[in-house]
């Protein structure tokens, strides 16, 4: 056969030029005669519905079936059960309803993820912080009276009263702002500030002794946080 | 079945048949599937795939699953399905690998006992002497001879289907028949 026998659509097609096959020019034709097969295999079920049927073009009954079949297999059903388990440990985490160490091992996983998730420690902390700010403030006071800011020597002179500082505090939001709220707002920019300001005082202490005597409690009740991103 | 699928090509009304199985057309899809499947069936069966014919219904679900998503010429399509088919059969190997198959008894004697005429037992013995000697074949040198031969595939073709180079098919193509050729002519196999 000539090449002009050829469709020129089908010289595309030709598999192999003849100078190659010199020697096992039969076996290429016995290869082709035993896997060349003239019909196509008889579908399975599933290939045939779709053949009768046709492709459904309707892309919610399409991702609907793919769900189906997502859900259908192992993977999927584990998944499935990952995705409700990690969604309710991220709500109660979030409310802070999880039993205390599972609480504090989310509180840290969402630390490590930028997210901030209350942890048992803060909810003693919390209770620490209503009533043991003015603890702290008694405290660490002269050290956090270096910085200039404003709020602090207000707290200084508080805890010069002994217990009046929430009060002196509200009046003064008051009189700024008419926002009720901003009160512990104030109180909690004040505990954060205590948290970062006793750093330095740590490390003067950390050169005199090994201990920490102040600041441990102080960090504990404030937040179990801060140490560990000190350390992070 | 139409002529040009006994020849395995669409020809010029690959266009319409295609935006016809894109549309989901049953006859389109049966078009596609009459014109090609009898050459991948071809192929895996070559390769000794477990159970070839359902692997090949197999390699069609997932072709007209994405076939919305196809855009190319007739020698484009026929590559992918190929590779579709090419990387089913290594699903199935590896899957094979880890979790051997059991087959009945039942099935095996049955499939024993198969070549009862003569034809059959002629074809069998045909099919014996290929697979002899595409076993002394290392596995990618055998992947491109089959695409070339029992798939029709162009050297381009098999490059996009087993995502290697033009020049490495090639490559692999002369160093399947040289290999073939060695072993022919040492070992005389009556053909």
């Amino acid at each position: 056969m000539s090449d002009f026998d050829v469709h020129p659509d089908e010289m595309r097609f030709r598999p192999l030029p003849d100078d190659d096959l010199e020697g096992v020019s039969a076996f290429v034709e016995e290869l082709r005669d035993v896997y060349g097969a003239a019909t196509a295999p008889a579908p399975n079920q599933a290939l045939a519905s779709l053949l009768a049927s046709g492709l459904t073009t309707d892309h919610g009954e399409r991702r609907r079936r793919m769900r189906m079949d997502l859900v259908g297999t192992r993977r999927g059903k584990i998944g499935v059960a990952l995705a409700a388990a990690f969604a309710a440990f991220s709500g109660f985490g979030v409310a802070g309803a999880l039993p205390g160490t599972v609480q504090n091992t989310v509180s840290d996983a969402g630390t490590h993820i930028g997210l901030h998730l209350p942890s048992d420690n803060d909810d003693q902390g919390q209770d620490f912080k209503s009533q043991g700010t003015d603890v702290e403030s008694e405290i660490e006071a002269p050290e956090t009276t270096e910085p200039p800011e404003a709020t602090e020597p207000t707290e200084v002179e508080n805890d010069d009263q002994n217990e009046t500082p929430e009060p002196t505090d509200v009046e003064v939001d008051n009189d700024a702002q008419d926002e009720a709220p901003e009160a512990p707002e104030a109180t909690e920019v004040g505990n954060d500030d205590h948290d970062e300001a006793p750093e330095p005082a740590d490390v003067e202490d950390d050169d005199h002794t090994t201990t920490q005597p102040t600041s441990t409690p102080s960090n504990d009740e404030s937040s179990g946080e801060s140490p560990e991103s000190s350390n992070d | 079945m139409t002529p040009a699928a006994e020849r395995g090509r669409f020809g010029p009304t690959f266009g319409s048949v295609l935006v016809a199985a894109q549309a989901g057309a049953p006859w389109a899809l049966t078009v596609i599937f009459e014109t090609l499947a009898p050459a991948v069936a071809g192929y895996l069966r070559a390769q000794r795939a477990d159970d070839p014919d359902d692997l090949t219904s197999d390699v069609f679900l997932r072709v007209f699953g994405h076939v919305a998503r196809f855009e190319g010429s007739e020698t484009s399509f026929r590559s992918w399905v190929f590779s579709i088919a090419h990387n089913r059969l290594v699903d199935q190997r590896r899957r094979l690998a880890r979790r051997p198959a059991v087959v009945p008894i039942e099935e095996a004697t049955a499939t024993m006992s198969g070549g009862d005429t003569e034809e059959e037992a002629l074809i069998g013995l045909a099919e014996q002497r290929v697979q002899e000697l595409l076993a002394t074949l290392p596995g990618d040198q055998r992947d491109v001879l089959l695409l070339r031969v029992v798939a029709d595939l162009t050297v381009d073709q098999v490059a996009v289907a087993l995502a290697k180079s033009p020049g490495a098919v090639k490559a692999l193509q002369r160093r399947a028949i040289a290999r073939l050729r060695r072993q022919l002519t040492d070992r005389p196999v009556p053909l």
